[in-house]
C-alpha cells in the first residue's frame, strides 16, 4: 500500500511536467502579450522590448520553459505581471477558499447522489425513480452559471432565506487561520457565529456546483445497486433469512460503491472548472475568480501556478479514490 | 418417527405473469420429505426445480401467483402464513439453503466471517428464540460455533478462514464454508440447489459425501435439486422427477432407477455414462411454460407417445408401494 503510494506520487511528476509545458506553450501562442499589457497603451515600441527582456520572454520557449520549472521547484511561482504581487503568496490565500467550496460541493453530491441513487434503485421504476432520473438529465443539461443565478434571484432575492455572495457577512471577522477552511477553523476555534453564517454562505455556491455531480452519482449508484440486487449473493443472502435492510445496507451498497467512487474523482474536476464561474457569479474569494482576472490580463505566471496547483491536487485527489477503492474492496487492495 | 412427513408438497400449482401471457410455471406439483431423508428433485433446467426451491422459502418470484396447493411442512401449511412469519421462523431457520455456484454466492467484499455470522444473526442456533438479541455474549457463541463446524468440514486454521476474504477460497471450499455455516443452524430441512454443479468432477463426489454424512449425523433432512441421476443414485433415498412444471414420477431412487415407469425417466437415466450403456440424449428442449403443448407435455419428446397423450393429461397413478408415475402408456399397460 505504501508502495503503492509513494510510485502514484512520483508518477505524478512528469504528469504535472506535461501538464505545465502544454500551458505554457498555449500561453506563448495565445494573442496576449504581457509586456504590451504591463507598458500600456502609449508605450513605444522599444519600451516594450526593454519590458520583454526584463520578464524573460524574448528567449525560446524551451529555455523560458526551463528557466520556470527550476524556479518552481524552489517554490518561486514568479510574480504577478500585473499587481507586483507574489504569485505564490496570492495562490496561499485564495486556493483554501476553492478547496472548501469544492470539497463542501463533493460531499454534497456524494452523500445526495449516492442516497437518491439507492432509494431510485430500491424503488426502481417508481414515480421517485423517474423523477430522479428527470431531474438528473435536467441537472446535467444546465449551465452552472445560470443555475447560479436563478438560486440567487429564488433564495436570495425572492426568499431572503440565504446571503447573495461572499464568505462571511461583510463586517463579520473572519476565524483564525488553521486550515483555511472556514467552516473548519470557526468550529476549531469555538466561533459557532463564524460557522453558522460561512455554512449559509457556502450553500447556495456548493449546491450549484454540485448539481451537475448529484445527477452523475446517483445515476451510477442506482445502476450498480440495480445489478447488485441481482446478483446470486443478494439471492443467498434472502434465501439465509437476511431482512432487506440489511441486504441494502451494508451488503449491496458497499459493493455499488465502486462506480460512483470513481466517478467522485473525475468530478473533482468538472467541479474545480465550474468554481470559475460560480464564484464569479457568487463572489467567492477563491482561485477561480483569481484564474479569470489572470486571463484578462496576461498574467501568465498567475495562470501558470494556477493550472499547475490545480493539476496537483487532482492528481492526489485520484490517488485518494484508489486507495478509497481499496478500502471498499480487499481484491482491489491485494493488487496495489 | 422417521414415517411421518416432514414436509408434504400436494398439488401445488403456480403460475407467473409475463408480458408473452401466464406462464404455468409448476403445475400440480406433488411429493413429500421424511425427516432425515434425502430426497433428489430431478429435471432438466427450466422445468421448475428452482422455483419450487423459492417458493419452499417463501420467495416467490416477481409477479407469480399460487393457483392450487399446499405445502404443508411440520404439519402446517406454509402458503396460509404471514410473509413476515416466513421471514422469521421459517426461513434460514427450519429451511436452511445452500446455493448452486459458491463463486457467486459469497459477497465479496466482506470478509467470510462477517457473512456467515450474518447468517446465524438471522437464523439463530437451534436453542435461541427466534428474537434473540445480538449481543457480543451471543456473536461469541456464534462464532465459536461456526469454528466448530467448519473443522467438521476439513478447513484448515479455522479461525483464522473467518478473517479471509472469499476470493482467497476455492470453490470447494467455499461450498464446505457454506455447508458449515447452514449445518451450525441445524434447520430441519436442508434445500441444496445443485451445489456441486459449478465445481470440478473431483471436488463434486468429496462435498456430496460429505453432505450425506453431515445430513445423517445432524438428522437433516435434505430436499437435493439435480439434473444428474448418478447424484441421485450416489445420495437419494427417494426421488421426484419433474417435466415441465410437471411431477411425473416419484418413488425410491432404487425403484425409479432400476425400473422407470415414465419415458422421461428413462430417457434421463439413458444420459447418464454410469447408469446406462449406451449415451441417448433426449431430443427437443423443455416446451415453455406459457404455451405448454395439450395433454402430456412430454408428448412431443416422447417416442411411446400416441393420439391420447395429445389430449388426456396424465394424473399420478401409484404403481406399487409408493412408486407413482404420471403416463397414459403406463395406465394401459397395467
Amino acid at each position: 500500500m505504501l508502495r503503492f503510494i509513494i510510485i502514484r506520487l512520483l508518477l505524478l511528476i512528469p504528469v504535472l511536467l506535461g501538464l505545465l509545458l502544454m500551458t505554457f506553450v498555449l500561453l506563448g501562442l495565445a494573442e496576449g502579450d504581457p509586456a504590451a499589457a504591463i507598458a500600456g497603451d502609449n508605450a513605444t515600441p522599444e519600451q516594450i522590448q526593454r519590458i520583454r527582456e526584463e520578464l524573460g520572454i524574448d528567449k525560446p520557449v524551451i529555455a523560458q520553459f526551463g528557466a520556470y520549472v527550476v524556479n518552481v521547484v524552489q517554490g518561486d511561482f514568479g510574480v504577478s505581471a500585473y499587481s507586483n504581487r507574489a504569485v505564490g503568496a496570492d495562490i496561499a490565500q485564495r486556493l483554501p477558499a476553492t478547496l472548501e467550496l469544492t470539497f463542501v460541493s463533493l460531499l454534497i453530491a456524494a452523500v445526495l447522489g449516492i442516497g437518491f441513487g439507492t432509494l431510485a434503485a430500491l424503488w426502481r421504476n417508481s414515480v421517485f425513480d423517474y423523477l430522479v432520473r428527470i431531474v438528473s438529465v435536467a441537472g446535467l443539461a444546465m449551465a452552472s452559471f445560470w443555475i447560479a443565478i436563478m438560486l440567487q434571484l429564488l433564495f436570495s432575492m425572492q426568499l431572503d432565506l440565504l446571503p447573495l455572495r461572499g464568505r462571511l457577512p461583510s463586517g463579520m471577522e473572519a476565524p483564525a487561520v488553521l486550515t483555511g477552511s472556514y467552516l473548519l477553523d470557526s468550529l476549531l476555534t469555538g466561533r459557532i457565529d463564524a460557522f453558522v453564517q460561512s455554512l449559509r454562505h457556502i450553500l447556495l455556491p456548493a449546491l450549484t456546483i454540485s448539481l451537475g455531480g448529484i445527477a452523475t452519482i446517483a445515476r451510477f449508484t442506482r445502476s450498480a445497486v440495480v445489478t447488485t440486487l441481482q446478483t446470486e449473493y443478494t439471492t443467498y443472502e434472502e434465501a439465509a433469512g437476511f431482512p432487506r435492510r440489511r441486504i441494502v445496507f451494508p451488503y449491496a451498497l458497499r459493493n455499488s460503491l465502486v462506480t460512483p467512487v470513481t466517478q467522485i474523482g473525475l468530478l473533482f474536476g468538472a467541479f474545480i472548472s465550474s468554481a470559475v464561474a460560480v464564484e464569479a457569479v457568487f463572489d467567492w474569494p477563491g482561485i477561480g475568480s483569481y484564474l479569470v482576472q489572470a486571463i484578462f490580463n496576461s498574467d501568465f505566471q498567475a495562470v501558470l501556478a494556477v493550472t499547475l496547483v490545480i493539476g496537483a491536487v487532482y492528481g492526489l485527489v485520484n490517488i485518494a479514490v484508489d486507495l478509497a477503492h481499496a478500502l471498499l474492496d480487499r481484491r482491489v487492495a491485494e493488487r496495489l | 418417527m422417521t414415517d411421518t412427513a416432514l414436509l408434504e408438497v400436494r398439488d401445488l400449482s403456480l403460475s407467473v405473469k409475463t408480458d408473452a401471457g401466464v406462464a404455468r410455471i409448476l403445475d400440480h406439483i406433488d411429493f413429500s420429505i421424511r425427516r432425515g431423508e434425502i430426497v433428489g428433485l430431478v429435471g432438466e433446467s427450466g422445468c421448475g426445480k428452482s422455483t419450487v426451491v423459492r417458493v419452499l422459502l417463501g420467495l416467490l418470484p416477481k409477479g407469480a401467483q399460487i393457483d392450487s396447493g399446499r405445502i404443508l411442512f411440520k404439519g402446517v401449511d406454509l402458503l396460509t402464513l404471514r410473509p413476515k412469519d416466513v421471514a422469521r421462523r421459517i426461513r434460514g431457520r427450519s429451511i436452511g439453503f445452500i446455493p448452486q455456484d459458491p463463486y457467486q454466492s459469497f459477497n465479496p467484499t466482506f470478509t467470510v466471517g462477517k457473512q456467515m455470522l450474518e447468517v446465524l444473526r438471522w437464523s439463530g442456533l437451534p436453542d435461541e428464540a427466534p428474537d434473540t438479541r445480538w449481543t457480543r455474549a451471543v456473536q461469541a457463541r456464534h462464532r465459536a460455533k461456526l469454528i466448530e463446524m467448519l473443522e467438521a468440514v476439513n478447513i484448515a486454521d479455522p479461525a483464522g478462514a473467518l478473517e479471509r476474504y472469499p476470493h482467497q477460497f476455492s470453490g470447494g471450499q467455499r461450498q464446505r464454508i457454506l455447508i458449515a455455516t447452514v449445518l451450525a443452524c441445524q434447520p430441519d430441512l436442508l434445500l441444496a440447489d445443485e451445489p456441486t454443479t459449478a465445481l470440478d468432477v473431483t471436488t463434486q463426489m468429496q462435498i456430496l459425501h460429505l453432505l450425506r454424512d453431515l445430513a445423517l449425523d445432524f438428522g437433516v433432512a435434505v430436499m437435493m435439486v439435480t439434473h444428474d441421476f448418478g447424484v441421485v443414485a450416489q445420495l437419494c433415498d427417494r426421488v421426484s422427477v419433474m417435466y415441465a412444471g410437471q411431477t411425473v414420477e416419484t418413488g425410491t431412487a432404487h425403484a425409479v432407477i432400476h425400473q422407470p415407469a415414465h419415458p422421461y425417466t428413462e430417457r434421463l437415466i439413458a444420459c447418464h455414462p454410469d447408469l446406462s450403456e449406451t449415451i441417448v440424449g433426449i431430443p427437443g428442449q423443455v416446451s415453455s411454460p406459457i404455451n405448454p403443448p395439450m395433454g402430456c407435455r412430454f408428448h412431443p419428446r416422447c417416442l411411446i407417445a400416441t393420439d391420447a397423450c395429445a389430449d388426456q393429461r396424465p394424473v399420478l397413478r401409484t404403481l406399487e408401494g409408493a412408486h407413482r408415475v404420471a403416463c397414459l402408456m403406463r395406465e394401459a399397460a397395467s
